[in-house]
């Protein structure tokens, strides 16, 4: 029989300690950890609840502009910052895609990445936003890691045991650019992406794309960038028929899986269709009309 | 005194009609109302159940040693601790009886197993961490068998035949055996081959349908108990307290005097707890362990194997016409999944698709084909979605071949009262065409579809279910305060306490709240059939008016002594027994019980048995959008008309039929069981296996229609199960108008969706 115990540490300080233990898992919103220690898909010996530090349900800007997200803040609290909505609408529209609206009161962008899914809907942004998480390790080091860098396959992260991730840094976008993320989901909530697409584009003064960045969800053991695709974009005007080619690559370069969820095949037509959907959606918020 | 079954025109009443909340919703929405998870009983321990991890084997050995040796095990109980039941040992049960062989394979499998999930052992243990270590350390040795996992690979020739001892029945010589039938029906009239050679126009269907879960919220559970003299009682969540009790009782080798069923509340059946699947392994280990044992499936367990889920299907429509939109005939194969036991039942469905139709040549056949999945079981109106799906898709396609409305296809051809059924005998009085007058004149039809910027398309099916009546009873006791107590022998699974309170409101002229109604136990409550088959409304409400009317006459002598007169002048109405004219005196029936209580009790008495059947008719209108790139449908809107007879209560019959139209929306788009080649269900979870969600489901508006059953009180008719036989076909039907294309593979999920717009294969995946 599995015994479980359950640490509800107010400091950083002592969850690092207990985080040091044999089997400990951080609790950020359970709400991926809870049913996968049920379904015995994961085990622990030691949970560490996280939610009830303060400094890790910090939600603030720092002096440069950057977004200084706490590892424990909920989802449904990132919404609650307007400046941070304006200035971040499309991440928090995916962050808004996980679970349901009961969910996302308990799940949290942290948790999201460290669970490493190759669904997780609010990493392709993440990533393509240049996040950053700072990490403390049992032995109390600081140290900071690009978000791309974290998930290495499906609920597998470069993390070591006693790793602790306790803010997520998110820097301002950057001017003339623009977010979209699509999924593709048989139910409108409740639900995992077939496929997903995360792009952030951005152009220069005379209308060029300067810099172009896709990732992709549920089309390969981790969220996936789309190299082929993004050197499609930079350096070319955005029109309609480039974002078709770049939907195209996009679905040539990534590596499905058949499963219960849909067909490797579907999966393809599927990041196609949203890869180009979503650079519409970015053109379109940038004032673009697409010859 | 008026006749019980009068049926003169619906005049005003005063409860019945009403739109009443729940008499229990207050219980439900706070979470206060008890189903057996939530018993606890002292001493109570947990029983959990040991599946097979194969599709097909046979059983060499079961060892229980280990287990029985862990710390804290109690109990463990396999096949061997239970009588064996021999094939066609039949009780009564229903219109037709049930065999208890079936529930006893259902419980245990003995000496082979013919689905994964098929329960093997069980163990009692402290607690649920206990129960499950002890189920690893019960040793079972499998010889596997070869398996098959689909009609289309159980029938071709070199199939596994997964009961050689069988003889299939119904196949006459001359008649080619299909391999792993069942059983064979034919209806048959006309030369329908003829027909169809000569007739204009031929409209096709060949549908497969996969197999889908009836999707109750609450999983199997129970609660077992025995006393010092062995008596058994169980704490139980069916659709049915007698049928648990005969199921359990025959399958313990239990007189019935020795146990008892008690009905908690429900959460959802469907047709899917009338089988018993745990309460004879919990009172088992009951009894063998000297404590009470409550046993909680859980979901994945509920989903593989261990209940039994609706049957797929295979089933050819073809349906010829003249040139003037007339049906010259009608065939239809249905081939039906039964999973690992023979003899799920073909030919109501087949009845039901082609039951809205004149047509002078029929040819129905019906074949239940055995396949290593969970035995089938009933799911709302059983068969009558996937028979619809080809049935109204083909009609459909005569419309489209001949260029003719299909609303006024289905008005050339539309049954009525006194046309031949599909079994050869008049109809009773049923209201289709005027249910297809009121659709010519809704909006819902009326109306162009919405503008969008995607694909749109508005489709149209009927429905038809016969629904069951068999026999229910209920007994009325009178308190001292003149308040009626009404008994019922069935359980409330669609708020038959409310609909109840306001019969027995209405018959005593009282108000709701002054009646009490419950569900008794199988002790204290006369026998009654299954709450299922649309009969428990119409039946119950004959049961209770005829016990209250029963309990009134008595009351009415007492008045009479009362008030000193004969009973011929005494009146009653509101609550008040009334002399005649000729000397007025009254006494409320409250005073009257105060001052006779002591002289005995008033029980009245009302059993009601094989009333006349209020079929059930409908005529489903929706408006969909697709995506022609992933193959996303959206439902925008939905309209459901339905002749209900009368409406006891509006609000619970547009649950009825708003449940309805879910479930139906849920298979026809999302639901469906996805087996891989070794039998493994690949999507045993909600997560996975996708009911729809308040966000998939569009605005669903029901349009009642009341045509009143002769013969039947207030002229009741079925609700519950009609309205979900046609929402797959009408979406299907949608879609063809909107696409172009014809999706005869249900679920029809956004890739089979965007397969079929794009003629593509996509390879192997969600089935």
């Amino acid at each position: 029989m599995q015994e479980l115990a359950y640490e509800r540490p107010t400091t950083i300080a002592k969850a690092v300690a207990l985080m040091a233990r044999d089997g400990a898992r951080a609790l950020a919103g359970g709400s991926d950890l809870i049913p996968q220690l049920r379904e015995g898909r994961r085990s622990a010996s030691v949970i560490v609840d996280l939610k009830h530090i303060p400094a890790l349900n910090d939600f603030r800007r720092e002096p440069d502009g950057t977004w200084r997200i706490g590892a424990a803040l909920s989802v449904a609290k990132l919404g609650a910052h307007a400046e941070f909505a304006r200035e971040h609408a499309a991440l928090l529209a995916s962050a808004r895609m996980i679970g349901s609206l009961q969910i996302q009161a308990r799940a949290t962008l942290a948790g999201n990445l460290c669970n490493a899914a190759p669904s997780a809907d609010a990493v392709p942004l993440l990533i393509a936003l240049e996040a950053i998480v700072e990490i403390i390790s049992a032995d109390g080091v600081l140290s900071r890691a690009g978000v791309e860098s974290i998930a290495t396959g499906p609920g597998q992260t470069s993390l070591v045991p006693g790793d602790l991730v306790t803010t997520v840094l998110l820097p301002p976008p950057e001017p003339r650019s623009a977010a979209c993320y699509l999924r593709f989901t048989p139910r409108r909530e409740m639900d995992i992406a077939i496929a997903g697409s995360g792009v952030v584009l951005r152009l220069d003064d005379k209308g060029v794309i300067a810099n172009a960045k896709i990732f992709l969800a549920s089309v390969a053991p981790k969220p996936m960038r789309a190299s082929t695709a993004q050197s499609l974009l930079i350096g070319q005007k955005p029109s309609a028929a480039l974002f078709t080619a770049a939907g195209a690559a996009a679905a040539a370069e990534c590596r499905p899986i058949s499963d219960t969820r849909g067909s490797a095949d579907y999966r393809r037509e599927l990041v196609a269709v949203l890869t180009r959907r979503a650079l519409a959606d970015c053109a379109r918020q940038l004032g673009v009309m697409l010859p | 005194m008026t006749s019980l079954h009068d049926t003169a025109p619906i005049a005003p009443m005063r409860v019945v009609g009403q739109r009443l909340p729940r008499v229990d919703a207050g219980e439900r929405v706070t979470g206060r109302a008890i189903y057996p998870a939530d018993l606890t009983r002292p001493g109570m321990i947990t029983g959990l159940i040991k599946r097979s991890p194969h599709a097909h084997a046979r059983i060499v050995k079961i060892d229980a040693t280990k287990a029985l040796a862990l710390k804290g095990v109690i109990a463990v109980v396999t096949s061997a601790d239970f009588p064996e039941i021999k094939p066609n040992t039949i009780i009564p049960f229903g219109e037709t009886g049930a065999d208890a062989w079936v529930s006893a394979v259902i419980v245990l499998a003995r000496d082979r197993v013919l689905w994964r999930g098929q329960p093997v052992a069980a163990v009692a243990a402290v607690d649920a961490h206990v129960a499950r270590a002890a189920l690893d350390l019960i040793d079972v040795t499998y010889e596997p068998l070869p398996h098959v996992m689909s009609i289309a690979g159980a029938i071709l020739a070199g199939a596994p035949l997964l009961s050689p001892d069988l003889k299939p029945k119904g196949f006459d010589t001359g008649t080619p055996i299909v391999r792993n039938a069942g059983s064979r029906t034919l209806i048959e009239r006309g030369d329908t081959a003829a027909a169809l050679q000569s007739s204009a126009v031929v409209g096709g269907v060949d549908a497969v349908i996969d197999t889908a879960h009836q999707g109750y919220i609450e999983p199997h559970a129970c609660v077992a108990e025995t006393d010092a003299g062995g008596f058994v009682t169980l704490w139980a969540s069916s659709q049915g307290a007698f049928q648990t009790e005969i199921q359990t009782a025959v399958l313990l080798g239990l007189p019935q005097s020795k146990i008892k069923v008690i009905p908690l509340e429900i959460g959802g059946g469907f047709g899917g707890k009338i089988t018993v699947h745990v309460e004879p392994i919990a009172a088992r280990l009951a009894q063998i362990s000297g404590r009470p044992v409550k046993i909680v499936m859980s979901r994945e367990e509920m989903l593989t194997g261990g209940s039994g889920p609706a049957a797929a299907a295979q089933i050819d429509v073809r349906v010829g016409a003249d040139a003037q939109g007339r049906i010259t005939a009608i065939a239809g194969h249905y081939l039906l999944d039964t999973g690992g036991i023979p003899g799920t039942p073909t030919t109501l469905l087949m009845q039901a698709s082609a039951a809205c139709y004149q047509t002078p040549c029929l040819r129905l056949e019906g074949i239940d084909i055995m396949t290593n999945k969970p035995r089938t079981e009933a799911y709302r109106g059983p068969g009558g979605i996937q028979a619809a799906f080809a049935m109204e898709q083909a009609i459909d396609e005569v419309a489209l071949k001949l260029n003719i409305d299909p609303l006024e296809l289905r008005r050339r051809n539309a049954a009525v009262t006194g046309s031949l059924m599909p079994v050869g005998t008049p109809f009773p009085s049923i209201g289709l065409t005027t249910i297809l007058d009121r659709v010519a004149a809704h909006a819902c039809w009326r109306d162009p579809i919405a503008p969008g910027s995607l694909p749109r398309g508005r489709g149209l099916a009927l429905g038809y279910w016969r629904g069951t009546s068999m026999t229910s009873a209920a007994h009325v006791t009178i308190s001292g305060d003149g308040r009626p107590m009404v008994t019922m022998g069935s359980v409330d699974i669609s708020g038959t306490r409310t609909t109840m309170a306001q019969v027995a409101a209405e018959e005593f002229g009282l108000s709701i709240g002054d009646v009490h109604v419950a569900s008794g136990d199988t002790k204290s409550a006369g026998y009654s059939d299954a709450a299922a088959g649309s009969r428990v409304g119409r039946t119950m409400a004959a049961a209770v008016s005829e016990a209250c009317r029963d309990a009134l006459a008595q009351l009415t002598r007492r008045a009479a002594e009362k008030l000193q007169t004969t009973v011929a002048n005494v009146t009653y109405a509101s609550g008040v027994f009334r002399s005649g004219a000729a000397a007025p005196a009254s006494i409320s029936l409250a005073d009257l019980m105060r001052a006779t209580l002591t002289d005995g009790a008033i029980v009245g008495r009302g059993v009601s048995t094989k009333l006349p059947f209020g079929v059930e008719i409908g005529a489903h209108v929706a408006d969909v959008e697709a995506d022609p790139e992933t193959g996303q449908v959206t439902v925008l809107r939905y309209t459901a008309f339905q002749d209900v007879g009368r409406a006891l209560n509006p609000v619970a019959v547009e649950g009825q039929i708003e449940g309805s139209v879910v479930q139906g929306l849920g298979w026809a788009l999302t639901e469906g069981f996805d087996y891989a080649a070794d039998g493994r269900l690949r999507n045993a979870s909600l997560l996975d296996y996708r009911m729809p969600t308040a966000l998939d489901v569009p605005p669903i508006e029901c349009v009642l229609i009341e045509t009143p059953v002769p013969g039947v009180p207030y002229g009741l008719r079925g609700v519950g199960e009609m309205p979900i036989v046609p929402p797959a076909a009408t979406i299907a039907n949608a879609l063809r108008r909107a696409l172009g294309v014809r999706l005869t593979h249900m679920p029809m999920t956004p890739e089979r969706v965007l397969a079929a717009i794009k003629g593509a294969n996509f390879g192997k995946a969600s089935g």
